[in-house]
């Protein structure tokens, strides 16, 4: 279709727009009305999954999550709300098969400057978030995840890790700096040996001789 | 006759729109950039849709909210599969582009990323999210070049309300996305983009001279919200319109500077070009194709109906 020809068209569309048009839909009111049910319904849902949690919308919320997961559209579109987030971060020790250190750092890694990708700061940075809002989930998914990672490793203790904010006077006055440790609030999330067929060596250590293993002191507040 | 009057003011409000070629330019420059997201997880597909990675089927299983979710990916853990979907999926979003056979690679598409978000939860944020609502709306779309011969058929009816469905979409994202933050006492206070610039884990660099201008803080947390709340209605509001879509392109670049997000940043100024009128899309995506291939608009002598 050259460029003339499109222009004549879209003339004589417009000249149907009117009369025919109303003509020619009259011909599809079924069409019409189950679309509208299809639309109204569509609406409901994804108006109601957004106000999740609502008295009103519990009783119908059986219908809507049936539809609105298989449709995908169960978001709720609460970015940064109420508030933005703390700074959270899961720290992670891992400790060799005699319960020695051997590394101690953070998942995912904090990569900061214009340059870091997306992937970094927010798709993988968010998987930190469904951990720390699952913490009961976050031994079962990073620990066995990070024995992968690290090939040798004997077992791996997880922490939460959330940091206070400071105030504007503090960063003016110099007590406070982007990104500081003060008042981190950290909290055991859960500590245990690599599953077996992660482990290079199979030395195992007694998890009670490891300082803040699984019959140590857990739940260790601003450790 | 105040019913007939509704029927026909819904009529010609859901069936009769005439967004065709706002949604063929939104299809294209939304699955250009959706293209170019799914790109860069291409990495991480093992750590994010295998046993091997952070969600085992076995935790996965667990979370009570996915049991309706479904996902090919929860029934088998092969990396090749994956791999195929990627692949699949990265030449759907191609067909989108290049306008061949749209409508199906849009359900290829929205089938496929279903099926990856529904595989890992964990690893989802607004983009994926923003994606799988606006590939559900592409598939409804009518593609197809107007023509005077073509008589108005279901396709139409049904691209016209994929197109104000698509419309009210960005309104609903907004509104809970305004209504939302005006729960929050640091929106209040006008002191949350301060929590945001001194997040770490949220800022690209250190933000800490922002403490010198705490009433530019105050003021743009004050304007991004009262922005959400009213744009669903500024919106439709013709005189005012295009200041507010000015407003919120230079709110997402600022979000996407300062937050390094230009995925999420992007994707939702996107959907803008849905409200734009009919000969500014043309003429937009006109501007684009000349962008691109210069030589074959010259041939084709711009050819105005064709986006």
């Amino acid at each position: 279709m050259d460029g003339k020809e499109g222009g004549k068209e879209r003339e004589d569309t417009k000249d149907v727009k009117s009369g025919e048009l109303s003509a020619n839909l009259k011909k599809f009111p079924l069409f019409r009305v189950s679309l509208s049910v299809f639309v109204v319904f569509h609406l409901f849902c994804a108006l109601t999954v957004s106000n999740r949690g609502s008295s009103p919308t519990n009783s119908v919320m059986k219908v809507v999550e049936a539809y609105t997961s298989i449709s995908g559209f169960w978001s709720t579109w609460g970015f940064f709300a109420p508030n933005p987030g703390p700074q959270m971060q899961i720290e992670y020790q891992l400790l060799d098969t005699s319960g020695n250190l051997v590394k101690s750092s953070v998942w995912p890694e904090l990569v900061t400057g214009l340059s870091r990708p997306d992937r970094n700061i927010r798709r993988i940075s968010s998987a930190q978030y469904m951990v720390l809002a699952h913490p009961e989930a976050a031994p079962s998914m990073l620990i066995p995840f990070l024995c992968r990672q690290n090939p040798g490793i004997g077992s791996v203790r997880l922490t939460s890790a959330v940091a206070s904010f400071p105030k504007v006077s503090e960063i003016l006055d110099g007590t406070r700096s982007f990104g500081d440790d003060v008042g981190t609030d950290r909290r055991s999330m859960g500590y245990d040996f690599c599953p077996k067929n992660d482990l290079k060596n199979e030395t195992k250590t007694d998890p009670g001789n490891i300082p803040g293993g699984p019959s140590g002191p857990s739940g260790s507040k601003g450790a | 006759m105040t019913l007939k009057f509704v029927w026909n003011a819904w009529n010609k409000f859901w069936f009769e729109s005439d967004g065709s070629s706002q949604m063929r330019l939104f299809s294209r420059v939304f699955a250009t950039l959706f293209f170019l997201y799914v790109v860069t997880r291409t990495p991480d597909l093992r750590i994010a849709y295998t046993n091997e990675g952070i969600l085992p089927l076995s935790v996965l299983n667990d979370f009570p909210e996915t049991h309706l979710r479904f996902s090919i990916l929860r029934v088998f853990d092969s990396i090749g599969l994956v791999w195929i979907m990627q692949v699949t999926l990265l030449a759907s979003l191609l067909c989108i582009i290049f306008g061949f056979i749209p409508r199906a690679a849009a359900i290829v598409a929205f089938i496929l990323h279903l099926n990856f978000l529904n595989r890992n939860m964990v690893m989802v944020y607004g983009v994926d999210m923003i994606s799988s609502v606006f590939l559900f709306y592409i598939c409804l779309g009518d593609y197809r070049r107007t023509s005077a011969t073509r008589k108005r058929d279901w396709k139409t009816e049904l691209g016209s309300v994929a197109y104000r469905l698509a419309q009210i979409q960005v309104c609903i994202i907004y509104a809970f996305a305004g209504l939302d933050k005006v729960k929050g006492p640091s929106w209040w206070n006008g002191d949350a983009l301060w929590y945001v610039f001194f997040n770490p884990q949220y800022a690209a660099l250190d933000f800490s001279w922002v403490a010198h201008f705490p009433f530019v803080v105050m003021a743009l947390t004050y304007s991004s919200v009262i922005w959400e709340v009213y744009f669903p209605v500024l919106v439709w509001v013709k005189p005012v319109r295009y200041p507010v879509l000015i407003f919120g392109v230079l709110l997402h670049i600022g979000i996407g500077l300062t937050m390094s997000m230009p995925s999420f940043g992007f994707l939702m100024m996107c959907p803008y070009t849905l409200f734009l009128e009919r000969t500014h899309a043309e003429k937009f995506a006109l501007f684009v194709r000349k962008m691109i291939n210069p030589r074959k608009v010259l041939l084709r002598k711009a050819d105005e109906s064709y986006v």
